[in-house]
């Protein structure tokens, strides 16, 4: 009797916050839709693909032997060539805007130097300052001259009338999960855990506070509800709005932009609700702690936003993270979602090697929703 | 477009006040900007070092041995022991226990000493595709230097075979002299993706201060009432924005301060420029900023929607900012949203002077960008709050 009649008053609780949600217009489209116009969006525009990195060249010597080298920069996805300059000036200025990410500087008496057996040296000069693309545009430069340099032996050999010996060593490099690299493939994935980390726990967070900016939690109070029903009241429409919101993100993904989706999408489903009720209690733990609507969101926003986006491991690897920081990101909830969905998507694999996460995810939910709805306030402040 | 100094004054003391008594307020306003930094500072970092990588070595030959020997010796690969099978491998990487996996079979090294093939087999992790890139581009070039230089003793070899078979007087085949790629690294030589993205943050940490407070706290007025209360008292609305927008702009400033104090003396990110050409383009970055932020309160009622629609200014105007994702690796028509963002002329700005050390010469482009754009944008929220309040 007891149990019905506390699951009454959340059912209550639940629909008339859903009334809510629905009487306002706008709040009901965009937190519906939001999350899909930003997979969407976000899924298109979004890339760290190194490709086209613009190259420009400088060719002191303009011989056949110079412009073969050229070439061979000339005819790939990789790097393009944007520009000749004529002197080093240009070169420069032209790093420094960033119009060009890497200068080649092919010396005088390039051709002269190599057919006389002197060394030949082409200076590559590299625009750092985002190290990673540098480094992938330095390995495409390095494989490039490496190939030229072996094309020449080889054609210097058939002249001479020899059969070109055999490539020593042949690599078979397989790259796993992702074997074209596509960077959309775990773009989307982390953005997919970010959008809903911010979403459940940002809506969430206002409603408590704006109980009490409005004035109604007092008549709220009055009411024979309880703590936990009203927490549990409270999340229910906007579970089931991020639910309804993680369906389509996640078709969007498949059918749209191709993500490979390996393994099971039930489980998927399940790590990502357990998520969600882990991030709504810290929504409405803060809503409650805070008593104020500015205050709520800002610390919403500072506790999801930046943190699922920069201490959950989707950009920045976590093991070059100092222990310290480290020790934070264990906080971070989109950290073990993200590691779960790239788990379950690309690789293909099951809870048998994700049961640490969801561990951890489901210690985060239960000691987030036994502090909220400790911290819930249910006197009136004298 | 009357503003009477002396009339606001008071006005803004009494924002700035009603602002600082709140120790909570003052907490989101000084301490979380710092400890963001903090904390986000140490973070962010896309080095790729620390690689594990398991090896079966099936030949444990002097051959077999060195190739590993290139990997581990090269500083950015950890071995990971232990592995007896290319099964068990692959169950590791699963678990995202090892990022690369080699496997030299049986006969590597007889392979290469007599002229044929040997092949070895590598398994990347490509689930992080922009770390498996640098991962990709350091195996390539450690196994192709390798590969290479037995090439060369093998062309070498063919040649001297041919050469002591002529005879004398003949022109001796020359071996060709190899082209050589010398590199040097400008802007960050050592590489450090910190000295990247590091910098930027101060942007994104006030971003969202300026656009979160300045809707926010508008937005309440209106939800409470008290604006109207405003509205009838003798001040103007361009008066009332001035109030209104002031206080959180200065607080932004200071924080901008503080937070680039913080990345030059605490992280020690080479800070090549010109910190006044900085501290203007901070200002017309705070102005636009807080223009987005009057815009959402002029078209929002209630703060559940004024944080809604915030979402929707904020997040993309992160993503296509360049901060992380590179605008120039996006299609050209997302291009146009990166061109109207404020914080990617911002992020740009900031990237010329830590890391290049360039000035008004270079980045002028960027200011007038984030000049022209704030100005529209302050113009037409200030028009659109006036009309909001008759």
């Amino acid at each position: 009797m007891k149990i019905l009649s506390s699951a009454k008053r959340i059912l209550a609780l639940g629909s008339k916050e859903w009334i809510q949600i629905y009487r306002d217009g706008r709040s009901l489209v965009l937190s519906f839709l939001l999350p899909v116009i930003m997979m969407v969006i976000f899924g298109y525009a979004l890339s760290m693909d190194v490709t086209h990195v613009k190259l420009v060249v400088l060719d002191n010597d303009k011989t056949p032997f110079s412009r073969s080298l050229i070439e061979e920069f000339s005819h790939n996805e990789y790097i393009s060539v944007i520009n000749f300059a004529s002197n080093n000036g240009e070169i420069d200025s032209l790093l420094n805007g960033g119009e060009a990410a890497m200068g080649l500087v092919i010396p005088v008496e390039f051709e002269k130097r190599h057919l006389s057996g002197k060394s030949a040296d082409i200076q590559l000069l590299v625009d750092g300052s985002d190290s990673s693309s540098a480094l992938v545009s330095i390995g495409y430069v390095q494989a490039i001259v490496l190939d030229f340099n072996q094309a020449n032996e080889i054609s210097e050999m058939k002249q001479n009338g020899i059969k070109n010996p055999e490539i020593p060593v042949d690599i078979r490099s397989r790259i796993m999960y992702n074997s074209e690299l596509k960077s959309k493939n775990f773009i989307i994935p982390g953005i997919l855990a970010i959008i809903m980390a911010i979403i459940s726990a940002l809506i969430t967070s206002l409603t408590i506070s704006r109980e009490w900016e409005r004035g109604t939690m007092e008549t709220l109070i009055s009411t024979p509800v309880r703590r936990f029903e009203l927490f549990t009241g409270k999340m229910i429409p906007y579970i089931f709005i991020a639910l309804f919101d993680v369906i389509v993100s996640v078709c969007l993904g498949y059918f749209i932009f191709g993500v490979p989706l390996k393994g099971n999408f039930t489980e998927l489903y399940l790590i990502a609700l357990l998520f969600l009720i882990g991030n709504s209690s810290l929504g409405i733990l803060i809503s409650s702690a805070t008593k104020s609507q500015v205050l709520s969101v800002q610390l919403s926003m500072m506790i999801t936003f930046l943190p699922s986006f920069i201490l959950s491991g989707y950009v920045f690897p976590v093991k070059n993270m100092p222990a310290i920081v480290q020790a934070f990101t264990y906080l971070v909830p989109a950290k073990y979602l993200i590691l779960c969905i790239k788990g379950i998507a690309l690789k293909g694999i099951g809870l048998t090697l994700l049961w640490s996460q969801i561990l951890f995810l489901f210690l985060f939910c239960i000691i987030v929703a036994i502090g909220s709805i400790k911290y819930l306030d249910l006197r009136i402040p004298e | 477009m009357i503003i009477k100094f002396s009339k606001i004054t008071g006005f803004i003391r009494k924002e700035f006040l009603q602002m600082m008594r709140d120790v909570r307020m003052r907490m989101v306003l000084f301490a979380a900007p710092v400890i963001m930094l903090l904390l986000f500072g140490y973070a962010v970092s896309t080095d790729v070092k620390s690689i594990n990588m398991a090896y079966i070595d099936e030949d444990k030959t002097e051959l077999s041995r060195e190739l590993i020997g290139k990997f581990t010796s090269s500083g950015y690969f950890i071995n990971y022991a232990g592995i007896k099978s290319p099964l068990e491998a692959g169950l590791q990487m699963d678990s995202g226990k090892i990022e690369v996996f080699l496997h030299i079979e049986n006969g590597f090294e007889k392979k290469i000493r007599s002229g044929s093939v040997a092949s070895v087999q590598l398994l990347i992790d490509g689930t992080d595709s922009s770390r498996a890139s640098v991962i990709v581009s350091y195996v390539n070039t450690i196994t192709q230097a390798f590969s290479y230089n037995f090439f060369r003793q093998r062309v070498m070899l063919s040649l001297s075979a041919i050469n002591s078979g002529r005879q004398k007087g003949g022109k001796a085949v020359k071996m060709p002299q190899d082209v050589e790629l010398k590199q040097r690294v400008f802007f960050n030589p050592d590489l450090s993706s910190t000295n990247y993205f590091l910098p930027v943050i101060q942007g994104l940490i006030i971003c969202l201060l300026t656009i979160m407070l300045t809707s926010m706290s508008i937005v309440k007025e209106r939800e409470t009432g008290t604006i109207d209360q405003i509205a009838v008292s003798p001040i103007t609305p361009w008066e009332l924005i001035a109030g209104k927008t002031i206080p959180f702009a200065l607080v932004s400033f200071i924080d901008i301060i503080l937070i680039t104090a913080l990345i030059v003396f605490w992280f020690k990110v080479p800070f090549k420029g010109n910190i006044l050409f900085l501290m203007i383009s901070a200002a017309v970055f705070i102005i636009s900023t807080t223009s987005v932020g009057l815009f959402i309160s002029t078209i929002s009622k209630t703060q559940q929607q004024a944080i809604l629609t915030m979402f929707f200014f904020l997040l993309p105007s992160i993503m296509f900012s360049g901060f992380i994702f590179p605008v120039s690796s996006m299609p050209p028509a997302a291009q146009v949203i990166a061109f109207v963002n404020p914080v990617k002329y911002y992020v740009d700005i900031i990237r010329g002077i830590f890391l290049k050390g360039v000035g008004f010469d270079v980045l002028w482009p960027n200011l007038t960008a984030l000049a022209v754009i704030g100005s529209v944008l302050f113009y037409v929220s200030a028009r659109r709050f006036g009309k909001s309040l008759e």
